[in-house]
């Protein structure tokens, strides 16, 4: 995408407080005057790093920057360059101190207003701790597995996960602008599909703020740059859409 | 900016950890130099590699930089401009050579002691060898040449375009006509550029290596025997060359372009925490008065 971009000089690596463990993260901060949003970004699991595939984090950070946002990007705990060790990547449990020291740290900049941006399990790891958040204007779910167990499948309606259920009826209740983004060949996306034509379906009704977008072939995983392309630019007009509220 | 330092314990023991960005506006480079808690003893550069191999081992690297420091051997790693947390920037082979001895400087500067070591993985075992000069050097899962190791990552191009079938736009090239067509390659997800490819392709270790004496250990992580065989012979031919090189092999770690499935933390599996203590160990005989 192009645009205006900050570069390494406007960021800062850092670490944080996170229970026994130090979180470590970059912050990015805007080239402009500030648009009083802060947008946090949580990777997937297995290792993922706070840069995410092809260090699509680090593009959609300064992209964000130039755009007058505050951005984080963190390891999770015993990722990275973090201290500890990471667990299984429950998704029930999905590094909840992390992501709440990692707001923090945002709020700490002077932001009025988060967005959350996370991609797999960073998207379960965002709903979860912060769908009741008062500070929160928006929120961009990159493949997010819709069972609470395992890795997250859920073929069938008795697998869909309470905690997933709980977290997304959240936000539609608060009318948070939150989007849901899949591959049409996503594992996840036809159970999501299943999902929305079953038990969710009250959360999809007309005038909902839960909106779905789809992207070509498989998205989960990244692994196509035509795929980290389109969602840097969904992400960054989102925000864009997000701070126009903030400061409206 | 200020920089922060993170105490960080290892076992029973602290080190400090302090991540910086080097260099000048618009071509800053990311490094975290790993120090112990008392007086360095010697200090080595990691080198890590490229594209998902550069994510598969980024935590090994980091518990590697902690298990040096913890014995009195401060450590740096960094990210090539164009990668990681870098400035953007063209990445090519002498633009990573150059990374990691303006690196090297920094730290040696920080930590009061010249580099004694270095380390490479994979691809970044041609960075080691080149920026190393003539300093003892541990590689993991070396190959003889650019072109040895650019023919594996196409082949795992290849190999996940195919799988994809049905799913994907079966139109894409494989990565080496993008690259001779003058673009920019996909590989699983990851850009390969052509002048990295350019600058790497006709590149060999030995040549890298520089001038014999070495010390070198050739760490190979196997499928089979057939790999085994390969990194011994290479080390014999080393030898030939007057290099003095050891090997040691552990068995199965898979593609570390593939690797996606494993949830176990890198801490709890045994086939990394033996090659860490192996290459740790070896590196850590060249502080002054050895390891202890």
């Amino acid at each position: 995408m192009n645009g205006p971009r900050v570069d390494a000089h406007h960021e800062e690596p850092l670490f944080l407080a996170a229970g026994d463990d130090r979180i470590f993260g970059v912050l990015t901060s805007p080239s402009r005057e500030p648009s009083g949003l802060g947008v946090l970004l949580l990777a997937g699991g297995v290792y993922v790093l706070n840069t995410n595939k092809n260090r699509m984090f680090v593009d959609m950070a300064r992209l964000l920057g130039g755009a007058g946002h505050y951005v984080l990007r963190i390891d999770y705990r015993g990722v990275g360059e973090s201290t500890g060790t990471i667990g299984g990547y429950a998704l029930d449990d999905p590094n909840p101190l992390d992501v709440r020291s990692a707001m923090h740290r945002l709020l700490g900049t002077g932001v009025q207003k988060l967005v959350l941006v996370g991609t797999c399990y960073g998207a379960r790891a965002a709903m979860h701790v912060a769908a009741e958040d008062p500070e929160l204007a928006g929120m961009i779910l990159f493949a997010p597995p819709i069972g609470d167990l395992d890795r997250g499948e859920a073929p069938t309606a008795d697998r869909i996960g309470p905690l997933f259920v709980d977290r997304l009826g959240k936000l539609a209740h608060r009318r948070i602008p939150t989007s849901l983004i899949y591959g049409v060949d996503d594992a996840y996306y036809h159970d999501f599909q299943q999902a929305k034509n079953g038990p969710l379906a009250e959360l999809f009704q007309p005038g909902s703020p839960l909106s779905v977008t789809t992207l070509p072939g498989k998205a989960h995983g990244l692994e196509r740059v035509a795929t980290q392309q389109a969602f840097t630019d969904f992400a960054v007009r989102f925000c864009s859409l997000r701070a126009d509220r903030v400061q409206g | 900016m200020s920089r922060q330092t993170c105490p960080t314990e290892v076992g029973t023991n602290v080190i400090a950890e302090i991540p910086v960005f080097l260099g000048e506006r618009g071509s800053k480079v990311f490094a975290c130099i790993h120090r112990p808690a008392g007086t360095a003893r010697g200090l080595a550069v990691l080198c890590s590699s490229i594209g998902a191999e550069w994510k598969h081992n980024y935590r090994r690297e980091v518990l590697l930089a902690r298990r040096l420091a913890v014995n009195g051997m401060a450590a740096v790693r960094f990210h090539y401009l164009g990668t990681g947390n870098s400035d953007n920037g063209t990445t090519d082979f002498g633009q990573m050579v150059c990374d990691a001895q303006v690196v090297e400087q920094w730290a040696a500067d920080a930590v009061g002691v010249p580099a004694t070591t270095y380390f490479g993985a994979r691809f970044g075992g041609f960075v080691a060898a080149a920026a190393g000069q003539s300093k003892p050097l541990v590689i993991w899962s070396p190959r003889p040449t650019g072109a040895d190791y650019f023919r594996e990552v196409f082949r795992i191009a290849q190999v996940n375009l195919l799988a994809a079938a049905g799913h994907e736009d079966l139109n894409v090239q494989g990565p080496l006509s993008e690259l001779l067509a003058g673009r920019t390659a996909e590989v699983v997800g990851y850009n390969l550029s052509t002048e990295l490819y350019r600058s790497a392709a006709q590149l060999t270790l030995l040549g890298e290596l520089g001038a014999a004496p070495r010390s070198l250990r050739l760490v190979e992580f196997v499928g089979g025997a057939n790999s085994e065989q390969a990194v011994v012979g290479y080390a014999n031919l080393l030898e030939d060359h007057g290099f003095e090189a050891s090997t040691v092999c552990f068995q199965g770690d898979g593609s570390w372009w593939l690797n996606k499935g494993r949830w176990t933390a890198e801490e709890e599996r045994d086939l990394v925490q033996r090659s860490i203590t192996d290459t740790a160990d070896w590196l850590l005989a060249f502080l002054p008065g050895g390891s202890q």
